[in-house]
């Protein structure tokens, strides 16, 4: 079938998926040989079984309809290629494997090609976000992100009141009624930018951070603009709203003229300004980006804190968290950190770039309807823990903390989960004491 | 009827074939290389690499299917012995085009040797390609690769079986002599339509390798073209 013989809103929808697939999407879809090797690297397909889930399952489904509509032998011979026509219910199952899919990567490491299957769902979920096909919920953190400056809508006075908190917590830690927080500091070296989440329910990941840069006397700041380093639009598949929530980084260091773009423990916000926010705003950015974890890893190796491992006496592991190990690159700096912090450090296997995912990126965590494959999708992460025989799961971000609580609960895992942040500073020796 | 139908065979369709093959694979070719790569940079993990250290690793993935091997010990052995065979035969076929004499008076082969080097060879290589190619049929079969299936990813593979079993009746069953077929060839080369060679098993396996080379370029066989390509955006 012609585009012209389909009818006006589908036609509308043939194009839009045109325009996503032209390019690279393309390529790897011509490339692809259905050889299934994906499979076993998926931890979505390894914890359901469903074999939607297959990495090359999705493409092939955005392949079977693209073929119907922008190929002659998918127009001559549909059930020889097997091309399938755009309709509602391949539309409903799109929408399904492009969000349940957490973007990863870990199948391109596996496909004998280096297919990067996150390309084609990201490609996807732009089609389905401009044909409004995005799941409520995760439009919803998109939306307030976008409107009200942060994923969950946190006013200025509660902000306010918040940091407020954190630093008489801080001033007590460190027993220096003097110790501050810094708000908006013009010329400050380092920009911190945390997330709503830490703001509201993991508010030690800031103050422990605080502490650390008490201790080496970072001069850094906080901005009382722009408080959530996260882009849900990255997700979502918005990418106007996308590049216009990085953007608002990007003017925000400038307004504060600081050097360094210092992002919290959350995955995407540091592979999305690190690694994308140039491309996507066709710009070098004028400063540099770095993770909390890669910070910290730097401050041990030059000595600039002292840790005593014996304040973290327990078993404990690290939880890779894609967006930092496999797509940031930071494979040596949390363990140079979880070393030096925890007396007795095990790996989880495979580990590093190999990681498994642990289910809950990409989104998905926000969005209800799909709690039930998430928490499936994430057996085998729950298997390789257990197996670690770790009492603490360490882990640098939001997303993959509150995952990895759930599957404790789900999988009766007798572990607790924590931040690296938080280990560094619990184990950090006091100045006095130091020698 | 059968020999204008073999002649047909010998001496038509090896053009029509060879422009389709030809210009099929060169626009392929084109068309990997003029579109675009991603927006973001794809290495996993990312990592600096030189030109040299990114084709150094190119050409490992493509020499030892070190991905595969990661994936899947037992579909290691069978995709890499079934592509290593593909190599083997398709070396194997260049005695039937090429006179070879001065490359086996270089090695010191005695022709008797250089025969028993071939039966060794492309009997073992035939074999394996065949075994190899029921082995993915029947993985095919198979859930879950079943459920990535499509017809076409069938028919490729009984495609090549039929080519496989056609050419290892040639090679076991029948007695071949080689100068006829090199006498067709070199004149099919030098574009002189000839006299077919009326051996209709021959005739067989020649059609189904020209019906395979005529579908190469428009089917999922260009991941030997374009594997290269996406695996260098994995890399640098």
């Amino acid at each position: 079938m012609a585009i012209n013989d389909v009818d006006v809103q589908t036609k509308d929808v043939v194009e839009l998926l045109g325009d996503k697939v032209k390019g690279p999407v393309e390529t790897s879809l011509d490339i692809c040989a259905h050889c299934g090797i994906c499979a076993d690297s998926c931890h979505l397909y390894a914890g359901t079984g469903d074999v939607e889930q297959i990495p090359s399952a999705r493409a092939q489904q955005l392949e079977k309809v693209y073929k119907r509509y922008y190929t002659k032998l998918g127009q001559i011979a549909p059930r020889l290629v097997g091309a399938e026509d755009l309709d509602e219910e391949v539309l409903d199952r799109l929408q399904r494997i492009a969000y349940q899919c957490t973007l990863c990567r870990r199948c391109a490491l596996y496909c004998p090609f280096g297919i990067d299957n996150a390309t084609m769902v990201a490609s996807i979920r732009a089609f389905l976000a401009e044909a409004g096909r995005i799941p409520p919920a995760l439009e919803e953190h998109t939306n307030n992100a976008y409107e009200k400056g942060n994923t969950l809508a946190i006013s200025d006075e509660q902000f306010l009141d918040r940091i407020e908190w954190f630093e008489e917590e801080l001033q007590d830690a460190v027993d220096d009624d003097e110790a501050t927080i810094p708000l908006d500091k013009q010329g400050a070296r380092i920009l911190f930018v945390p997330t709503p989440i830490q703001i509201m329910r993991f508010p030690s990941v800031i103050i422990s951070a605080a502490k650390i840069f008490h201790a080496v006397g970072e001069d850094w700041t906080l901005s009382t603009r722009r408080f959530d380093g996260t882009n849900f639009a990255l997700f979502s598949g918005e990418e106007a709203k996308r590049n216009e929530m990085a953007q608002r980084l990007v003017d925000e260091m400038e307004r504060l003229g600081a050097k360094v773009l210092l992002l919290s423990e959350c995955g995407h916000s540091y592979w999305a300004m690190k690694y994308a926010a140039e491309h996507w705003l066709h710009k070098p950015l004028p400063f540099k980006v770095m993770n909390i974890v890669e910070l910290l890893a730097q401050y041990i190796s030059e000595g600039r804190i002292k840790l005593d491992p014996s304040v973290n006496p327990k078993t404990i592991t690290y939880h890779d968290p894609c967006n930092l190990s496999r797509k940031g690159g930071l494979l040596d700096e949390p363990r140079v950190c979880l070393e030096a912090a925890a007396e007795d450090f095990v790996e989880l296997s495979p580990c590093r770039e190999k990681a498994w995912c642990c289910g809950g990126g990409g989104g998905v965590i926000t969005i209800p309807e799909y709690d039930e494959v998430r928490l499936a999708a994430g057996k085998p992460k729950a298997e390789q823990i257990r197996e670690s025989g770790a009492e603490v799961v360490a882990t640098a971000c939001d997303n993959c903390k509150l995952q990895l609580m759930e599957l404790a609960e789900r999988y009766g895992l007798d572990v607790s989960v924590v931040g690296v942040v938080d280990l560094v500073a619990d184990a950090m020796i006091p100045d006095e004491e130091k020698e | 009827m059968g020999y204008w139908l073999a002649w047909f065979v010998s001496n038509v369709l090896p053009f029509l074939t060879a422009a389709v093959f030809f210009g099929g694979v060169g626009y392929r070719i084109f068309q990997f290389w003029r579109r675009p790569r991603a927006a973001v940079p794809l290495t996993v993990p990312p990592r600096q690499r030189s030109l040299v250290r990114t084709l150094r690793e190119i050409v490992t993935e493509i020499v030892s299917f070190r991905r595969v091997f990661r994936g899947s010990k037992p579909l290691w052995i069978v995709s890499w012995l079934f592509h290593l065979s593909i190599l083997v035969f398709v070396l194997g076929h260049f005695r039937l085009f090429l006179h070879l004499d001065w490359f086996w008076n270089l090695l010191r082969l005695t022709l008797e040797q250089v025969d028993l080097l071939a039966l060794i060879g492309g009997g073992t290589s035939g074999t394996l390609f065949m075994l190899g190619l029921v082995t993915l049929f029947m993985r095919r079969l198979r859930m879950p690769v079943r459920s990535l299936s499509v017809p076409s990813d069938y028919l490729l593979l009984l495609l090549l079986l039929a080519i496989a079993v056609s050419g290892n009746y040639m090679r076991f069953l029948m007695h071949i002599e080689l100068e006829p077929y090199q006498a067709f060839f070199s004149n099919l080369f030098s574009l002189r339509l000839g006299v077919p060679v009326l051996n209709p098993v021959f005739l067989l396996h020649f059609l189904l390798v020209q019906v395979f080379l005529i579908y190469f370029p428009f089917s999922k066989l260009v991941h030997v073209i374009g594997g290269a390509l996406t695996l260098k955006w994995t890399l640098r």
